[in-house]
C-alpha cells in the first residue's frame, strides 16, 4: 500500500514539475522564470556567501552574546506559540488531505496508520524545501554561528517537531474532549497551570535573580542578558528545556556542540512521532470537513482572489445617493466604493483625516513631541512612495474580477473609455485621499520642525497645495497599468494573479513593479519640463518661491491630466476591441 | 428585431461560426440549438457586442451594433448561463447601478414592480451571497429587464434552477415575447426550446444546417407530424443517438 502511495506522490511531484517545465516554452514564462532565477541567485545563493558581520557592544564575544539573544528569543516565541495552541485552539483531530485523496484513500483498504505515515511523509516534502530556504537565509546572519548545513538540519528538526506536535496535540485535545474536558475547562485547566509556573518562577527570581536597573532598560543587551537569566531560572528552565533541545543544533556555533545538540533534539522529534502514531482517535470526518474547507477557499481565491480569505460580505451603506441620469463612470465609482468598504466614505474619511490632523496639530504644537514628530516626518515620504507604487499593484486582481465580468459588462451601453474610467475612478479616489492625508501631514509636520513660522507656513501650505494638484493624475497614471497590462498581455496578468509560487510567478512581479517606476518616470518627465518654465518665469518675476512652486505644479498637473485623459482614451479604444474569446487564456 | 447577416468569426484560423444569416422578429422566441462546439454561445456574444465578429453585421433594432454600439445595446439584453453579479450590491442596489448605466429615469416604479413580479420585494437588501441560485438568476432578470429591452439573449437559462425556477423562467420568456419583445435562447434542452419557442436554428460546426418555425423545421427532417424536437436535432446533425451499451460493473 504504501507503494502505491508513493507512486501517487511522485507521479504527482513529477506531473507538477513537467507542467511547469512546459510553461516554459512561452516565452513569458522563460523570461519570468530567467528573472526570477536570477533575483533568487542574486538574493538568497550570492549573499549566502557573504554573512553579515557582528557589531554589538564591545568587549563581549560576539557569538555569545548573538546566540544568547537568539536562542533565548526563539524559545519564548516557540514557548508562546506552542501555549497558545493548547490555551485557545479549536480545531478538532484532523490531518491536512486534498479532497482527492479523502474520495481515494479514505474508502480504500488502508489502514490509518498508513495514511497518518502518508501524510507525514507529504508534508516533509514541504518542510525539506522551507529548511533550505530558511537555511540560506539565516545563514546569512553571522552571529548566529554554524554554517548552511547546520542551519539546514536544524531549521528541519524545528519544523518537524512543530508540524509533529500540532498533530499530537490536536489529537490529544480530542482525546480530552471525548473524555469530558471541553475547551472551558481545558483552558481554565492550562490557563491554571500557566499562571502558578509564572507564579513559583516569579518567587524564585526574587530569590535568586537580581532586579535589572532601571537604567538598563535603554541597554538591549542588559535586557537580553536579564532576559536569559529569567529563561534559566527553575522551574522555568526545565520546563523550556525541551525548546532549547529542539532550537539546539540551529544554534550551535562549530560543529563539535552541533553533534552533542543533535541527540536531545532528536530525542524530542522521535518523542513527538511515537505519540502522533500511538495516538487512537478518529480524525477521518475532521479531516473531510478541512479538505473540503482547503478546497472552497482555493475555489474562492482562483474566483475573487484575496476576497476569498474573507468573511462572507455584509450589506454596506451607499456612500452617496446614485442618480438615475447622469456619467456612467460614477456608476462604476459608486459601485466600487461600496465593495471598498466605509472608510472612504466621504464623511467617514473627512472625519478620520480630521481626527489624524488634530493629533498631529496637537504633537506639533508642543515643542516637547518634536522628536516624535521628527519621526512622523521621516515616515510620510516612504508611506507616501510606498502607497504610490504598491497601491496599483494591489488593484491587478480587481482588474481580474473585471475581465471574469466582461461578457456582462460588455454587453453594457457604453463606450470603452467610460468603462475604464468608471473603474479607474474609485482606486484614483482611494490613492488619492491616502496621499494627500499623508502630505498634510507631512507639511504639517514640516511646518512644525522649521523656525520661522510665518515664512514656513506660506511655502509649506502652498508647496503642499502643488504637491496636492499632482497627486490624481499621477495616482491616475499608476492605475492605468494594471488596466493597461490587461488588456495588452491578458496572458501575463492572468500569470501574475495565480495564487501559489513559482519562479516564473515571481519574475513576472518582479519585471511589473519595474514596470511601474519606469511608467512613473516617463510619465513623471514631460509634467517636469512644463513645470520648469511657470516655476522660473514666476520666481524671477514675484521672487516668491512660493508662488512659482505653485505656478510649476499647475502646469505639471495640466500635463499629466492631459496624459491621463489620453491613457484612458487609449485604453478605452483597446477594451472596444478588446476579444474576450481569444485573447483571455482559457482553463 | 434582430438580422443577422454573414456573420462569421474565426479563432485564428479555426471558423467558430461561419456565413450565419438570420432574423427575429418581435414577438418571436428562435430557439439556437447545436452540438458542443457548434458555435451557440460565441453567436450570442457576436450579437450582444460583448466580442467583434470576423466579418458580418448584427443590426438590433434597425441600428449596426459594429457602427453604434451604444445604441444598439441600449436595445437588448443578455443572460449568460452563470449569473454575474456583484459581491457588495444588494438586490436594489444592482438595480439602481443598472438604471445609471442604461439612462432610467422612472427606474423605482419599474424596479419595485420587476421585484414584486418575480417575487423578490422583500429581498431588496439582501447581497447575492444570501441569495439562492434562483434568485440571483432572478436579479440578473431583473437587471436586464429594467430598460425594458426589445431583444433579448438567454444562453442555457435553466442552468441550476429548480423545477419551480423553471417553470417561472418559461414563463417570464413567454410574457416577455408576447409583450412584443424578440427573444433568442441557446440551450441544450430540447423539451425547453420545443416548449418556449416559434422558431429553431440549428448549428452544427459553425454552420446553419437549419431555420424556420418549428414546424417547417420538422416538416424538412421528418415526415412525422408529431416529432418531438430531439428526434429532428438528431436527423438534422446526423448524430448517432442510439443509446451507448450499457456499462457492466
Amino acid at each position: 500500500m504504501i507503494g502505491a502511495l508513493a507512486y501517487l506522490q511522485l507521479t504527482s511531484l513529477k506531473n507538477a514539475a513537467r507542467r511547469r517545465l512546459q510553461r516554459l516554452r512561452q516565452p513569458r514564462y522563460l523570461i519570468a522564470t530567467i528573472v526570477g532565477l536570477a533575483y533568487f541567485y542574486f538574493f538568497f545563493f550570492r549573499r549566502a556567501a557573504y554573512r553579515g558581520a557582528y557589531h554589538g557592544p564591545p568587549g563581549m564575544a560576539p557569538v555569545n552574546i548573538g546566540l544568547m539573544v537568539g536562542l533565548s528569543v526563539a524559545v519564548l516565541i516557540m514557548a508562546l506559540r506552542i501555549v497558545y495552541t493548547w490555551i485557545f485552539s479549536t480545531e478538532r483531530a484532523a490531518l491536512a488531505f486534498t479532497e482527492a485523496e479523502v474520495a481515494f484513500l479514505f474508502q480504500a483498504p488502508v489502514s490509518r496508520g498508513v495514511l497518518v505515515h502518508f501524510k507525514l511523509l507529504k508534508s516533509q516534502l514541504r518542510i525539506l524545501f522551507l529548511a533550505l530556504l530558511f537555511s540560506l537565509l539565516s545563514n546569512r546572519f553571522g552571529f548566529l554561528g554554524g554554517n548552511v548545513w547546520t542551519h539546514a538540519i536544524g531549521w528541519w528538526i524545528l519544523l518537524s517537531t512543530l508540524e509533529l506536535h500540532g498533530i499530537a496535540a490536536s489529537f490529544t485535545r480530542d482525546r480530552l474532549l471525548n473524555l469530558g474536558l471541553n475547551p472551558a475547562r481545558r483552558r481554565v485547566l492550562l490557563g491554571g497551570a500557566f499562571v502558578l509556573l509564572g507564579v513559583v518562577t516569579g518567587w524564585w527570581l526574587r530569590r535568586h535573580l537580581p532586579a535589572l536597573p532601571a537604567i538598563d532598560l535603554i541597554n538591549a543587551a542588559a535586557i537580553f542578558s536579564f532576559l536569559s537569566g529569567v529563561l534559566a531560572t527553575p522551574p522555568l528552565s526545565w520546563v523550556l528545556a525541551p525548546f532549547r533541545w529542539i532550537l539546539g543544533p540551529f544554534f550551535a556555533p562549530d560543529s563539535i556542540t552541533f553533534l552533542l545538540a543533535l541527540g536531545p533534539a532528536l530525542l524530542v522529534l522521535g518523542a513527538h512521532y511515537v505519540w502522533v502514531i500511538r495516538s487512537e482517535v478518529a480524525f477521518e470526518e475532521a479531516s473531510i470537513d478541512l479538505a473540503r474547507k482547503h478546497a472552497e477557499r482555493i475555489a474562492a481565491l482562483r474566483a475573487g482572489g484575496w476576497r476569498g480569505l474573507r468573511r462572507p460580505a455584509r450589506r454596506r451603506r451607499e456612500p452617496f445617493a446614485l442618480r438615475p441620469l447622469g456619467l456612467a463612470p460614477v456608476a462604476f465609482l459608486w459601485k466600487n466604493l461600496i465593495a471598498a468598504g466605509p472608510w472612504f466614505y466621504p464623511r467617514n474619511w473627512l472625519l478620520i483625516s480630521a481626527a489624524v490632523l488634530g493629533v498631529v496639530g496637537w504633537l506639533a504644537a508642543d515643542p516637547a513631541f518634536h522628536p516624535l514628530i521628527k519621526i512622523v516626518q521621516a515616515i510620510t515620504l516612504p508611506v507616501s512612495i510606498w502607497v504610490l507604487i504598491a497601491g496599483p499593484m494591489l488593484m491587478r486582481r480587481e482588474v481580474r474580477l473585471m475581465m471574469e465580468r466582461l461578457d456582462v459588462i460588455k454587453a453594457y451601453p457604453l463606450r470603452g473609455w467610460q468603462v475604464v474610467l468608471g473603474e479607474m475612478l474609485a482606486p484614483i479616489v482611494l490613492l488619492t485621499s491616502v496621499e494627500w492625508l499623508t502630505l498634510a501631514v507631512a507639511a504639517m509636520s514640516f511646518g512644525a520642525l522649521t523656525g520661522k513660522f510665518a515664512d514656513t507656513v506660506l511655502l509649506t501650505s502652498l508647496g503642499a497645495v502643488g504637491v496636492g494638484l499632482l497627486v490624481p493624475p499621477v495616482v491616475g497614471l499608476m492605475v492605468a497599468i494594471p488596466f493597461a497590462a490587461t488588456l495588452y498581455f491578458p496572458g501575463w496578468m492572468s500569470a501574475v494573479g495565480q495564487t501559489g509560487g513559482g519562479m516564473e510567478v515571481m519574475g513576472q512581479r518582479l519585471i511589473f513593479a519595474g514596470g511601474y517606476v519606469l511608467v512613473l518616470v516617463l510619465a513623471l518627465l514631460p509634467a517636469a519640463l512644463a513645470a520648469a518654465v511657470p516655476y522660473f518665469v514666476v520666481q524671477w518675476l514675484v521672487g516668491l518661491p512660493a508662488a512659482a512652486l505653485l505656478a510649476g505644479a499647475v502646469a505639471a498637473s495640466v500635463v499629466l491630466i492631459g496624459e491621463l485623459a489620453a491613457v484612458v482614451w487609449w485604453l478605452g479604444g483597446r477594451y472596444e476591441r478588446f476579444d474576450l474569446s481569444t485573447e483571455l487564456p482559457q482553463g | 428585431m434582430i438580422e443577422v447577416s454573414s456573420l462569421t468569426k474565426c479563432y485564428g484560423d479555426f471558423p467558430a461560426v461561419r456565413d450565419l444569416s438570420f432574423t427575429v422578429q418581435p414577438g418571436e422566441v428562435m430557439g439556437l440549438v447545436g452540438p458542443n462546439g457548434a458555435g451557440k454561445t460565441t453567436t450570442l456574444r457576436c450579437c450582444t457586442g460583448v466580442i467583434p465578429p470576423t466579418r458580418g453585421v448584427v443590426r438590433v433594432g434597425g441600428v449596426d451594433l459594429a457602427a453604434d454600439p451604444v445604441a444598439a445595446k441600449r436595445q437588448l439584453a443578455f443572460f449568460p448561463d452563470e449569473p454575474r453579479l456583484f459581491e457588495y450590491l444588494t438586490v436594489w442596489q444592482h438595480l439602481v447601478f443598472v438604471a445609471r448605466l442604461y439612462g432610467v429615469a422612472d427606474y423605482e416604479g419599474r424596479a419595485q414592480s420587476l421585484l414584486t413580479e418575480l417575487e423578490m420585494a422583500d429581498k431588496k437588501n439582501l447581497l447575492p451571497g444570501e441569495l439562492s441560485r434562483g434568485m440571483k438568476q432572478k436579479l440578473a432578470i431583473a437587471c436586464g429587464l429594467l430598460h425594458a429591452p426589445r431583444v433579448i439573449f438567454f444562453d442555457e437559462p435553466l442552468t441550476g434552477l429548480d423545477p419551480a425556477g423553471i417553470r417561472r423562467m418559461k414563463d417570464t420568456m413567454r410574457r416577455l415575447a408576447r409583450g412584443g419583445a424578440a427573444l433568442i435562447i441557446s440551450s441544450h434542452l430540447l423539451s425547453l426550446l420545443e416548449e418556449v419557442c416559434t422558431h429553431v436554428l440549428i448549428l452544427k460546426q459553425g454552420e446553419k444546417i437549419a431555420d424556420g418555425s418549428l414546424d417547417a423545421v420538422r416538416q424538412r427532417f421528418t415526415e412525422q407530424p408529431d416529432a418531438s424536437l430531439e428526434d429532428v436535432f438528431f436527423k438534422a446533425t446526423g448524430d448517432d443517438a442510439a443509446p451507448p451499451a450499457s456499462v457492466q460493473p
